[in-house]
């Protein structure tokens, strides 16, 4: 037996018993089992610092082992203290030993070791130390999956002892309170995926675990087909799923062997698409990614929009690599790219595609192309205009240009295409115009009467201003009362307009005509540059640009100001302003006036008074 | 004693609403009987820029006709009753024949009158900018495949 002042540790089993073998040890030199304590019940009050214990019971019984100090504690020579490596072993196989708690005290009563695993029921005895461990207490108490277990006090450390500073200590105790469960499996894993990387650090998994790994591509890389991130895991292959957001995750749902994770991301190049009125797709897929991967073969199609054909080849460029798509001599609303002959591309390099679906024959005027370019387009286009096809040869593309013209009319933008002057392309797209006529509301206007009588249509005269067109006559039996609405319309191609005046019930009460547009000179035809820039129709110079309804109508006027003016209306005074004589008068009395005042009041009413 | 309300007026005398300003309340008592359309009161000022007097006993209002210093503190008021802004109510309320002048309705008039032409312009809501003007080019078209 141990006397006192030797320090003495427990490592106890609560639901099997335990021996021991190897170890290191350190100033021990007292091993052995303890008696097992039986029926213990860890959840009652009295054992508050156990009762929290996993799986607490109610009969349980302790088994355990105990090795003490070889040297009589003192304030210097207590550490290093302890035993390492020191293998546990169950009396059944494939079982591990996990740590529930750490108990630590100092004592100074007991002088004796312990015969069987103690149980400290006072409320304040010692320190109880629950897991997860912190990184001082697994600095002296640890396990290993293999069940070799360290408790080793390296250095005076009071953190984890009760009234270790004491100068009345007599014993120091150190518990260890586990349990041996089922081992799990613990299995390797591996990453060689490329250019990517996983959010799941672990390097191993318990056996029957789910995994998780969401791969995030490097920049410049993206994850595609067969290259993805996947897993093999007892010979099982995991193939990850692409997110929306260009990640990959692989999940295993029962991890039962070594993961090896291989795959990865790809090289991205830019794919720059130049499409009018048309859709790429990669095979049946519609293709809406900014990039290609290398190495990766695409199936690239061009569909052009309804009532669109292409009418040129689509072009593709590769590096140094350039080719046109495949336009089938029937259908000419597809083109397949043509690489080397075949009907898909390998990327090895930026891909840039030009396509240019032009408006259907049947929706066009066949000889002519009509576009709404934009000062900016059309400034551009015009530094075009002088090609040279070869070395100090020059071609006059104005040539291709039947008229240019400027409307004021704001023309729908539906579709742009790649604007041609003749064969040749400009490579300078701009709006087309696809209608026979542009339609401009100008709005409604309500006209009501003025004297509500026949001044307002005797002799009246009312008039509809028309920007760009004039003014025309309106019968005021048609705009009385009426909700008249205004519209334009106008031919793009010549810029001739007619405007229409409609009632809300879709009555036309008026229609002029007239011309909107003027033309801008391009070209020095037939020696005059006179021919070009005039209009007949020079109202466009006109200062109003907004359309008015103007109503000139009668209006009878009574002479107020006139004095010598007869009129001999028998009237309320109230209903009188200004200066009034009056001739005959019939007073209506409401207060008492006498005689005097009332010859005064007529008096002064038929001499004139102020009203 | 009896109260007078003292304002200064600038209306002509046959205007029918007087407009009443710089008010001022003072007590004067009657030097002579009352017969309601002239009365001579005297007050205790020496103040003399005042032409219309409010009697609120009376409920009347005078001109001031003339004024008389009866001495250094006396000042004698001879007062005229204005029966127009006294009966006001009684004359609005009256009918008359109109020989001369006044602001009526004029399409009652079945005599003179005058006839003018009103221009009213009534504007529709849009109108073509032209700094926004579009440009169509029409080209000759001589592209594509066959």
């Amino acid at each position: 037996m141990a006397t006192n002042n030797y320090i003495q540790m427990q490592i106890i089993s609560r639901n099997m018993d335990l021996t021991y073998s190897g170890g290191n040890y350190t100033k021990v030199s007292i091993l052995g089992k303890l008696t097992p304590l039986t029926n213990i019940d860890v959840t009652s009050s009295e054992n508050t610092h156990y009762k929290s214990l996993p799986n607490a019971g109610n009969s349980e019984t302790w088994y355990g082992i105990k090795f003490g100090s070889s040297i009589a504690y003192s304030q210097t020579n207590y550490a290093p203290f302890g035993v390492q490596n020191l293998q546990l072993e169950s009396v059944e196989s494939g079982l591990k030993f996990v740590i529930d708690l750490v108990h630590t005290e100092t004592n100074s009563s007991s002088n004796t070791y312990e015969t069987f695993p103690f149980l400290r029921q006072s409320a304040t005895y010692g320190k109880f130390i629950h897991p997860p461990f912190n990184s001082v207490i697994n600095g002296w108490v640890s396990i290993t999956e293999n069940n070799v277990i360290k408790l080793y006090v390296s250095n005076v450390n009071e953190t984890y002892f009760d009234q270790l500073s004491s100068a009345y200590r007599t014993q120091l105790l150190i518990q260890i309170i586990g349990h041996w469960e089922t081992a799990t499996t613990t299995y390797i894993i591996t990453d060689i995926t490329t250019n990517c990387i996983g959010d799941n650090p672990q390097t191993s998994v318990e056996g029957g675990q789910t995994y998780t790994n969401t791969f995030t591509p490097n920049d410049g890389y993206a994850f595609h087909g067969v290259n993805k991130p996947n897993a093999v895991c007892a010979g099982v292959v995991y193939d990850s799923v692409i997110n929306a957001d260009g990640t990959a995750t692989i999940t295993i749902s029962n991890v039962n062997g070594n993961i090896e994770l291989t795959g990865g991301a790809i090289r991205k190049y830019n794919l720059n698409l130049e499409l009018y009125n048309c859709v790429l797709y990669d095979g049946n897929n519609p293709y809406n990614l900014d990039y290609v991967l290398e190495g990766e073969t695409y199936y690239f199609i061009l569909h052009s929009n309804a009532n669109f054909i292409f009418k040129t080849f689509p072009r593709w460029n590769m590096g140094s690599e350039t080719g046109d798509f495949a336009l089938s001599t029937i259908d000419k609303t597809i083109a397949r790219i043509s690489w080397h002959n075949y009907q898909y591309i390998i990327i090895d390099n930026d891909l840039r595609i030009q396509a240019n679906a032009t408006l259907s024959p049947n929706l066009k005027y066949g000889f002519v192309s009509i576009y709404n370019p934009t000062y900016d387009e059309l400034d551009e286009l015009s530094r075009k205009r002088f090609y040279s096809p070869t070395q100090g040869e020059f071609i006059d593309l104005s040539e291709y240009v039947i008229s240019l013209r400027k409307l004021y009319v704001e023309i729908p933008k539906v579709a742009r295409e790649l604007v041609f002057f003749g064969k040749y392309n400009t490579n300078i797209s701009a709006n087309i115009v696809t209608t026979d006529f542009i339609e401009t509301d100008c709005g409604r206007v309500f006209i009501s009467e003025l004297n509500g009588n026949s001044l307002d249509y005797n002799g009246v005269e009312i008039e509809c201003y028309l920007p760009f067109i004039g003014s025309v006559s309106l019968n005021p039996n048609q705009v009385y009362g009426k909700h008249l609405t205004l519209r334009y319309r106008t031919n793009p191609l010549n810029g001739d307009c007619a405007a229409f005046l409609i009632t809300i019930d879709g009555l036309q009460i008026a229609y002029a005509q007239g011309n909107i547009s003027f033309d801008v000179p391009i070209n020095f035809k037939y020696g005059n540059l006179n021919n070009y820039g005039t209009n007949d129709n020079s109202l466009y110079l006109v200062y109003e640009k907004r359309p008015y309804i103007e109503i000139r109508t009668n209006r009878q006027y009574q002479n107020m100001n006139n004095r010598l003016l007869n009129n001999n209306l028998w009237v309320q005074i109230s209903e009188c302003s200004g200066y009034v004589e009056f001739s005959e008068i019939q007073f209506n009395q409401i207060n008492k006036i006498n005689n005097d005042e009332y010859n005064e009041i007529i008096n002064l009413l038929q001499n004139g008074i102020i009203v | 004693m009896l109260a007078l309300e003292l304002y200064k007026v600038t209306n002509q005398p046959n205007e029918l609403n007087k407009t009443l300003n710089n008010p001022i309340t003072i007590s004067g008592v009657f030097r002579t009987e009352i017969d309601c359309i002239d009365i001579v009161v005297e007050i205790e000022s020496n103040n003399y820029d005042y032409n219309y007097v409010f009697i609120q006993s009376l409920n009347k209002y005078y001109f001031v006709s003339n004024i008389t210093l009866v001495n250094a503190k006396v000042t004698r008021l001879y007062l005229h009753c204005d029966v127009l802004m006294t009966y006001k109510t009684d004359i609005l309320a009256s009918f008359g024949l109109v020989t001369k002048g006044g602001n009526i309705n004029p399409y009652y008039s079945n005599v003179e009158s005058d006839s003018r032409q009103d221009i009213r312009r009534i504007a529709f809501p849009y109108y073509f900018n032209t700094q926004n003007a579009s440009f169509v080019l029409v080209t000759i078209s001589g592209s594509g495949v066959e």
